[in-house]
């Protein structure tokens, strides 16, 4: 046994394997005190050396465009920086500015949180409602798909363009539908209270992408599950809540991560919607949108870095939450047939 | 074979890799448009001018510079002209234009923290963001020197524009004076007099009001638009006698003058709604103060706005014309140029110099003049007959307002918080402008974010 490699450790990395240098470090502790052979050991440099080669671009593109970037604004973060002027060192200064003399920042935090709290799970439950509907084989189906994904392909700052339209207080064909009904629609993009509804609507009209991959889902189950539960008696209801649901679970985990990682880094749908303003009286304020004026039109680079790091931490320590809580509700299939 | 598989793949990574690099040096941050455009082959046949030594190292050298502006393809070919012209008085100077269409301030801002600083920048109200970091020359010297006196060629007004005590760190180019833009037709419907430059306020505010048409309720037609802007509510605020900061730098925004100043014209928009408000903007499908669509659609009578303009009413289905602003206690016109700076970090200051004051001489603005792109700066090619009776103007426009106006032009205070002033405002005013708070409330809030900045 400790001679012979197992078929999996062979030259050839399996496919979709864990990323990282194969054969080398799968296995270390087997290598210890085992005589190999020699031309393994070539094989296994060669391997590893073909390896970051074919990953070489990808390492490049993110240490040149993500690493040093990074560090430099973590280094930033602590400093007082115009970016035309050297940098001064100024300790955790702009984090004490931030949590205890900023209350544009704690606005910010806020309606992000709204905007993320609000915004995902409702389309997370949109989405499925759609793929749901459209998954079924029925006359006009692609159309349908078709239709629900197009929102997805338009720019979104076109999207944000006709939206502005679409909310216009008098003119605009949101108030004149709620006019049908007798109710009165705010003036939207104008009121504090509502504008931040407003960018949230725009973000449910692009549910199309996570929608097909839901389609997509339900195809993959296997029609016997269906039939075997239709025998045990289960009805429509039960058939999607406790098969179809259970069983794309992993679809819904992915859209909730992407979903949430995104919305807190929402930026155009706010830039265009309130020309930049992040109006009426930043209430429509929100983290990117406030890191952008901090870096371009405060010239404050240095408070801005300390911002984005601040973000990035909220955000790395929701995903884990996230990540965790997986475990409870997501369902993988494989999981169980083992 | 394995070996010649792996050999081949490092091969492939390789070239990946250079392919990337290039990619990226290629577009970096010296060319952000990606529409440079070399101006000449660049020939090298100096001539001393007589403005040898600095740092270029005597002009017989050949010197290459660069130089940033924002504007549309127009605006390169006007500046392409213009550099032509430069070639030939300064032959030994060669000039690669960069034009950078959108988010012009922002870019600038990256190339000279990536130490790519063009040598002449074209600047406007961030001005005092480059001075105040040390990014700029003082260019009072220079033109001292080449016997240029700035007041007598460009007008107080641009000059202080672009002076902080005493420095001067932006020559100017274009002087934009804005002007009182009107519709004929419907002056002469409603049976209004023309405007002239002589209306003071409630002469002005009568006029819009008679001008106003509404229908069942709602307004067809208004007299007058403006908006969220700083040339719109800034110039009732100067012609009033009231000031954003006084003489030291303090923010003096919740003066009475001021006050008076804005409720004024609020009330033109609450009371007499002779005055598009912010919903009636959303309405409109336009943001909060934008009048140029509503005027060029025939639903306004008056609007402020500058030279820009001209260009979109060429198919205009009305009549219209241009006068000089009405005035208030004080005559105030606001305007929007721009000026041409010399970059501190630029290795060539002398020949940067030569060019800068080369291109604001009556000369090297011809161009601009004779385009109809904009109004010159210089004092005497804006009153020669160059402009006012430049080929373009088939239309007969008066422009003699432009030229009037540009001795009243009052300078904001384009201090490096200049982008917080403007915010302060927007987000302090908002309520106002809608009329859900009072003026003095929506100014005492300005002036209360102010005084946090201006510590």
């Amino acid at each position: 046994m400790t001679t012979t490699a197992r078929p999996g450790e062979d030259s050839v990395p399996r496919p979709g394997g864990p990323a990282g240098p194969p054969a080398a470090s799968l296995t270390p502790h087997r290598q210890k005190g085992t005589v190999t052979r020699p031309g393994l050991r070539r094989k296994r440099t060669r391997e590893a050396l073909t390896f970051y080669a074919f990953i070489s671009p990808w390492l490049f593109g993110f240490i040149v465009f993500t690493a040093i970037p990074m560090i430099a604004s973590l280094v930033l973060a602590f400093t007082n920086w115009d970016s035309f002027q050297p940098p001064v060192f100024i300790g955790i200064a702009n984090f004490v500015k931030m949590f205890t003399q900023d209350p544009l920042f704690w606005q910010a935090l806020v309606h992000t949180l709204y905007f993320t709290v609000v915004s995902v799970p409702l389309s997370l439950l949109i989405a499925l409602g759609l793929a749901q509907l459209l998954s079924r084989p029925m006359r006009g189906a692609r159309f349908f798909r078709t239709i629900v994904y197009i929102p997805a392909l338009v720019p979104l700052v076109a999207g944000a363009m006709i939206f502005k339209w679409l909310f216009a207080p008098d003119s605009g064909p949101v108030n004149g539908f709620l006019a049908l009904f007798g109710i009165k629609g705010p003036a939207w993009l104008l009121d504090p209270h509502w504008v931040i509804p407003g960018i949230i609507l725009l973000s449910l009209w692009q549910v199309g992408a996570g929608t097909i991959l839901l389609i997509a889902a339900l195809q993959g189950i296997p029609p016997e599950l269906y039939e075997a539960a239709r025998i045990d008696g289960a009805s429509r209801f039960q058939q999607f809540w406790r098969l179809s649901v259970p069983l794309v679970t992993p679809i819904l985990f992915f859209n909730l991560i992407t979903g949430m990682i995104s919305a807190f880094q929402v930026f155009s749908q706010v830039y265009v919607l309130t020309d930049g303003t992040s109006g009426p009286d930043n209430a429509s304020l929100m983290m990117v949108p406030y890191v952008y004026d901090s870096a371009f039109r405060n010239y404050n680079m240095g408070y801005a870095s300390a911002l984005a790091w601040v973000l990035f931490l909220i955000i790395m320590a929701l995903s884990a939450i996230v990540l965790r809580s997986s475990r409870a509700w997501v369902f993988y299939e494989t999981e169980v047939r083992r | 074979m394995k070996g010649k598989k792996s050999l081949f793949a490092l091969g492939v990574a390789g070239a990946m890799i250079v392919a990337l690099t290039g990619c990226s040096s290629g577009t970096s941050a010296d060319t952000p448009s990606g529409t440079s455009a070399d101006t000449s082959s660049g020939s090298s046949a100096g001539s001393s001018s007589g403005t040898s030594g600095g740092t270029s190292g005597g002009t017989d050298e050949h010197v290459d510079l660069t130089m940033t502006i924002w504007g549309s393809d127009v605006d390169k070919k006007v500046y392409t002209e213009r550099l032509a012209l430069a070639q030939k008085a300064l032959p030994n100077i060669t000039v690669k234009l960069v034009q950078i269409s959108d988010n012009y301030d922002t870019k600038l801002q990256t190339m000279i923290a990536g130490g790519q600083s063009p040598d002449v920048i074209m600047t406007a109200e961030a001005v005092n963001v480059l001075s105040s970091k040390g990014q700029l020359e003082d260019l009072g010297p220079a033109l001292q020197k080449r016997g240029i006196d700035p007041v007598a060629t460009f007008g107080e007004g641009s000059v202080k524009t672009y002076s902080t005590s005493g420095h001067l760190w932006g020559v100017p180019d274009r002087a934009g004076a804005m002007v009182l833009y009107y519709n004929k037709d419907l002056f002469d419907k409603a049976g209004v007099a023309y405007p002239d430059g002589t209306w003071d306020w409630q002469q002005f505010r009568d006029a819009a009001k008679k001008l106003t048409v509404s229908a069942n309720g709602k307004t067809t037609t208004w007299g007058y638009a403006a908006g969220d802007w700083w040339p719109w509510y800034m110039t009732w605020m100067y012609q009033n006698g009231g000031r954003i900061l006084d003489d030291n730098g303090k923010p003096v925004v919740n003066s009475p003058e001021n006050v008076e100043a804005l409720t004024f014209y609020n009330d033109m928009v609450l009371k007499d709604h002779s005055a598009p408000s912010p919903q009636d903007y959303a309405d409109a499908g336009l943001k909060n103060g934008q009048p140029d669509p509503l005027f060029a659609q025939g639903k306004l009578a008056m609007e402020t706005t500058g030279f820009w303009n001209i260009a979109s009413l060429s198919d205009a289905t009305f009549k219209w014309g241009v006068a000089p602003l009405w005035h208030g206690k004080d005559k105030a016109v606001p305007a929007f140029g721009s000026a041409l700076a010399v970059s501190s970090q630029s290795k060539h200051k002398e020949a940067a110099e030569d060019l800068v004051a080369f291109l604001t001489s009556d000369e090297g603005e011809t161009p601009i003049a004779t385009s109809g792109l904009d109004i010159p700066s210089n004092l005497k090619l804006l009153k020669s007959d160059t402009f006012l009776k430049a080929p373009w103007n088939k239309g007969g426009i008066d422009l003699g307002a432009f030229t009037d106006s540009a001795e009243s032009i009052y300078s904001p205070p384009l201090v490096p918080e200049w982008n917080q002033i403007q915010k302060a405002f927007t987000d302090g005013m908002d309520a106002t402008w809608k009329g859900q708070a009072s003026v003095a409330d929506g100014l005492s809030k300005v002036q209360s974010t102010l005084e946090g900045i201006f510590k």
